[in-house]
């Protein structure tokens, strides 16, 4: 359950306008497993084993530039042993949400290739911010930037005659994608994910990230600093153009979110420098992302 | 404030050590960097940043590089940043510059 719920009457209104997807069975397991400190990583290997298309997805991850091993890792077990079940992890739940989406079909005018590699680019960006604050959970922050928007492939693919309407009405007065949402919706983006992904039993951390990214400011739950680095990162991966957001614009940067950071410019050139020092990982990664 | 080695220039100082990965001093705070001194650094690509004195150094070397930037990238950067910063024209600057630097790097080198 999230620690900071999502009011009532915008829940009520996002059901009717929402198909929500259910998991498939083997991710139904496997999630909730995946922040369960009493799981072994030997036991979701082995339920993960009985999905051989998540299982050759994770595989091509961890083999990828952007895990950047030498050798090649040919099974899970053998992934557990290198990586270790933290890095492991940011691999299945990768892996796991991309296998939601494969087969959907996305409504006109929304570029799903440019979503994923902004989602991507926001990713590195806030496992950059992570490691530079020297964040305990630098690998999670990956994930969270990874899925920080799916509330929007998620409109598009089980809201798409609302979100056709909200595609054209952004186009049209040239505003940013959350407020064209917001104002034929009634509510963003980042409402659809928190609530998809609270119904999934994602943990709690992914839940608030998503649903809180783009209000900082009122967010009092216990994942403020995370939800803070998403928050920059989303603004950084547009401030230097990578991939598309759904809008070209770059959000309000709030000063007092980079204090609470401790984000100075000397900070955000360091931080940009080595997100672009990644892409060649970023690239790859990508590619695994198309590969459906 | 630290600044990316490769945009080191003669007549900097240093403000802090410029310590090598093995834990030894290169050059000590103080040293007023020499273009011989800077070629030295770049021999070490381990070294990515150094600690220099200045408030204001970052932005310098950020505006050298918006004054070689093309019009059309920064037509682009300014309508991205239409709705950033409304109310922050310090902040609104700093964006639009790291913007130009980073949008150029990406350019330049084809990604």
């Amino acid at each position: 359950m999230a620690s900071k719920p999502i009011p009532p009457h915008i829940k009520n209104r996002l059901e009717q306008i929402v198909n929500i997807p259910t998991l498939p069975q083997v991710l139904a397991k496997v999630i909730p497993m995946l922040s369960d400190p009493r799981v072994s990583a030997r036991e979701v290997a082995r339920i993960i084993s009985q999905d051989q298309s998540l299982v050759s997805r994770i595989l091509r991850i961890v083999n990828s530039a952007f895990y950047g091993f030498p050798r090649q890792i040919k099974t899970i077990d053998h992934a557990l042993v290198i990586l270790g079940f933290n890095r492991l992890k940011a691999a299945i739940f990768t892996a796991s949400i991309l296998e939601v989406f494969k087969d959907g079909k996305n409504a006109i005018g929304f570029d799903v290739e440019g979503f994923w590699e902004h989602s991507v680019g926001v990713g590195v960006v806030a496992k950059s911010i992570a490691k530079y604050l020297r964040l305990p959970n630098v690998e999670e922050h990956f994930i969270f930037g990874l899925l920080h928007d799916v509330g929007k492939l998620i409109m598009d693919y089980y809201g798409k005659e609302y979100y056709k309407t909200v595609l054209s009405h952004r186009e049209e007065k040239d505003i940013p994608l959350r407020e064209a949402e917001e104002e034929i919706l009634g509510f963003n983006h980042s409402v659809v994910g928190g609530l998809v992904f609270d119904r999934w039993n994602l943990p709690p951390d992914v839940v608030d990230v998503v649903t809180w990214h783009h209000s900082v400011v009122q967010y009092d739950g216990k994942y403020l600093q995370s939800v803070a680095v998403v928050s920059v990162s989303d603004a950084l991966a547009r401030l230097v153009g990578l991939g598309n957001g759904g809008d070209p614009y770059v959000p309000d940067i709030n000063k007092n979110i980079l204090s609470l950071l401790r984000l100075d410019l000397a900070g955000l050139d360091y931080i940009l420098s080595e997100t672009v020092s990644q892409f060649e990982g970023m690239r790859e990664f990508l590619d695994i992302i198309r590969k459906k | 404030m630290r600044v990316r080695v490769e945009d080191l220039k003669p007549g900097m100082v240093l403000a802090e050590n410029l310590v090598l990965e093995g834990g030894n001093v290169l050059f000590p705070a103080g040293k007023v960097l020499e273009e011989e001194d800077i070629a030295k650094i770049r021999q070490f690509p381990r070294l990515e940043f150094a600690t220099v004195e200045g408030e204001n150094v970052l932005i310098d070397i950020l505006k050298e590089k918006e004054k070689t930037a093309p019009e059309d990238l920064k037509e682009e950067v300014e309508r991205a940043l239409k709705f950033c910063c409304p109310n922050d024209e310090d902040l609104k600057e700093q964006a639009k510059l790291l913007a130009i630097r980073y949008r150029l790097l990406i350019r330049g080198s084809g990604k």
